[in-house]
């Protein structure tokens, strides 16, 4: 058993623990009404510390475990949207934005808001008309309070994922190879 | 090179992830929520349920302290409201008691399909709705108990949704405010009408699905219940209470309605073993 396999195997506990939290403890924690997405946050979380790669793989699969828990939407929108999460901010993170605790809550929030409007959008393109039902206020209420959860758990998310993703190549050392690369 | 191969082969990877998700979604809306993808969903749910319901009953307590401390300002506000509630609902008692015994003896007397003769299974809450655009909640009793898809699903007050996922001793419920929900409505005169969730929260909006001669005046304050047309609900069922009308008699009336099921607080629920013929 190699150390990226372990990490593999953690991170697939971290991501049923907290789609467990999620179901069990997300409708008692609604702000406004709204409550946190831990998945979304787990995916945006693997984008920043993990890179592209390993982004898309842990936002895909945090997606398709919200989509098992989830009823009337059908299966994959959310993976799909969560894949395309954790590859554009692993993308952007190694290449772009710049690392530290200070930017990760503002990252998150902005990521949120993109990942919200990319859902209701590829939901509309797969024939999900209802998901925007609810109309533009909601829309806005619900990005803007699961903006701030985000923003606020993202620190503890990282540092999670940071722990179970020993043994995969960070995101700081896709760079590196990047610069490199570039001499 | 390396970096080259790296790059090109994740770009594979999140290509091969987004084929398959798109896989997912069209063998699913192909499967008309009965396909194989189906029976892995339900086959998670049976997973979850007892998980969520064993973790749920032991940190109940440290749940209602999170959501007192996340919302202790609406908390108060509810609180004020609701005890105004009360003293209206007493004094409107006197007054339901005595129209209630009215409309029990004109519902004999006209031989209405009543729908407290239709067998019920009484079912615990497990899990509130954690997404923000599914408005669903999961029930202790599943197809163990003679629950099937699609099964109206009742409070004291009226409809609270349809079941519209089962494993063996679990069930989804989705809620009347939920936007994929429509619901057949009985209006004045003979005319039909459609319910329709708005989300969480919100309040359901009506509109006239079919009218005779006579086109429906909605009327704010009236009761609106199920229509048996379409076969969706049987008749009878009190959906909620008409708050305002877009164009009070006309064929393209709608109307506002508010949900007679406060679908925010709910513990226990009927569901109704029902199944249209």
């Amino acid at each position: 058993v190699t150390g990226a396999m372990r990490a593999r195997a953690r991170i697939a506990v971290l991501l049923i623990v907290a789609l467990v939290i999620e179901t069990t403890f997300g409708g008692d924690l609604r702000v406004l009404g709204v409550a946190p997405d831990l998945m979304l946050l787990l995916a945006l979380s693997g984008g920043l510390v993990c890179g592209p790669t390993a982004g898309a793989w842990i936002g895909f699969s945090a997606g398709l475990l919200a989509d098992l828990a989830l009823t009337t939407t059908p299966l994959g929108l959310s993976a799909l949207a969560w894949c395309i999460v954790g590859w554009g901010i692993g993308t952007l993170r190694a290449y772009l934005l710049p690392d530290g605790r200070a930017t990760r809550p503002a990252i998150a929030f902005l990521v949120t808001i993109g990942a919200i409007l990319l859902f209701l959008i590829v939901g509309e393109l797969v024939g999900q008309t209802e998901l925007a039902a609810p109309g533009r206020d909601w829309i806005i209420r619900v990005v803007l309070v699961e903006g701030l959860w985000n923003a606020l758990l993202v620190i503890p998310a990282v540092a999670a994922l940071g722990w179970a993703a020993r043994g995969l190549p960070s995101v700081e050392e896709l760079g590196r190879s990047e610069a490199l690369a570039t001499r | 090179v390396a970096l080259t191969r790296r790059r090109s082969g994740g770009r594979y990877v999140v290509a091969i992830l987004l084929l398959a998700a798109l896989t997912l979604i069209t063998l699913d809306a192909r499967g008309q929520g009965n396909g194989a993808l189906r029976s892995v969903r339900n086959a998670a749910h049976s997973v979850l349920a007892p998980v969520q319901s064993g973790i749920h009953d032991a940190l109940r307590p440290i749940g209602n302290f999170l959501t007192g401390a996340v919302n202790y300002g609406s908390l108060k506000a509810e609180n004020h409201r609701l005890q105004q509630e009360v003293l209206q609902q007493e004094a409107a008692l006197a007054q339901t008691r005595y129209e209630q015994a009215q409309a029990d003896q004109v519902l004999q007397l006209a031989r209405l399909p009543f729908v407290d003769k239709v067998k019920t299974v009484t079912a615990g809450v497990i899990n509130e709705p954690s997404s923000n655009f599914e408005t669903t909640i999961t029930i202790n009793r599943g197809s163990s108990s003679g629950i099937v898809l699609n099964q109206p699903v009742v409070t004291t007050a009226g409809l609270a949704g349809q079941v519209s996922a089962v494993s063996g001793g679990s069930a989804t419920v989705t809620l009347l405010t939920d936007p994929s929900v429509v619901c057949g409505v009985a209006l004045p005169v003979g005319n039909v009408g459609t319910a329709k969730g708005q989300g969480q929260g919100n309040d359901l909006s009506v509109s006239v699905l079919a009218s005779n001669a006579t086109p429906p005046k909605l009327k704010v304050g009236e009761t609106l219940f199920t229509s048996a047309v379409g076969g969706v609900f049987p008749a009878g069922i009190p959906v909620g209470t008409v708050k305002a009308v877009s164009a009070p008699s006309g064929e393209d009336s709608t109307a506002t309605v508010v949900p007679a099921v406060r679908t925010g607080s709910l513990e226990y629920v009927d569901v109704m073993l029902w199944s249209a013929q």
